[in-house]
């Protein structure tokens, strides 16, 4: 799953300790996401794309794993 | 001071004090018993539990409660699960090894730490089985 919550949250103006403030998680959360270290569950993508002012769409893409 | 700097001083000066304790014991060929082993068990739990995660108010690092505290959480207790089994295994090694036959304690402790995590598994899957029509 890709994301696009650091280039969003730059645009902002708005550091990663203020957006895990604003989402109740650590700092180092937000930048395992940002670095892709993990996905997060459904109800934290939905406070980060809150406090990005944004859509679940519009902040992650789902990259479709082609076995063939 | 931050409360975990606070958490780690008390903790790892029990630890040290219980870890002191113990050697001293050892070393005056004093009995250790389970006291003592659980003792320093307990404490060594508290200092790496400090040591490890961060606190709401001082926001110092991840934190037990939240959503990547659980995933790590999780991820270590599977990867704790399967070193102890080793450790158990090298533990009847030795023991076949001093005594020549291994104890059948030992035996059966590396028996049950190697079903139990498929055992939990197969208990959990029943709670997320469908209810056939």
């Amino acid at each position: 799953m890709q994301n696009r919550i650091k280039l969003l949250r730059e645009e902002l103006g708005i550091s990663q300790g203020k957006l895990a403030e604003l989402c109740d998680v650590s700092r180092q959360t937000i930048n395992a996401i940002e670095n892709d270290k993990y996905d997060p569950s459904l109800p934290l993508a939905f406070a980060i794309s809150e406090a990005l002012e944004v859509t679940i769409e519009q902040l992650f893409q789902y990259e479709r794993k082609n076995s063939e | 001071m931050k409360i975990k700097h606070w958490k780690m001083t008390l903790t790892g000066a029990a630890a040290f004090i219980v870890l002191a304790t113990v050697i001293y014991r050892t070393a005056t060929e004093k009995d250790i018993g389970f006291n003592d082993i659980a003792s320093l068990g307990a404490v060594t739990i508290l200092f790496l539990s400090a040591l490890t995660w961060g606190t709401k108010e001082d926001r110092d690092g991840v934190r037990e409660d939240e959503e990547l505290g659980r995933r790590i959480t999780e991820q270590s207790s599977k990867v704790g699960y399967f070193i102890l089994t080793l450790f158990i295994l090298v533990a009847v090694g030795i023991d076949q090894w001093v005594h020549e036959k291994p104890s059948l304690l030992l035996l059966a402790l590396l028996g049950l730490s190697m079903v139990t995590l498929p055992f939990i598994e197969w208990v959990h899957m029943r709670k997320y089985r469908a209810a056939e029509d």
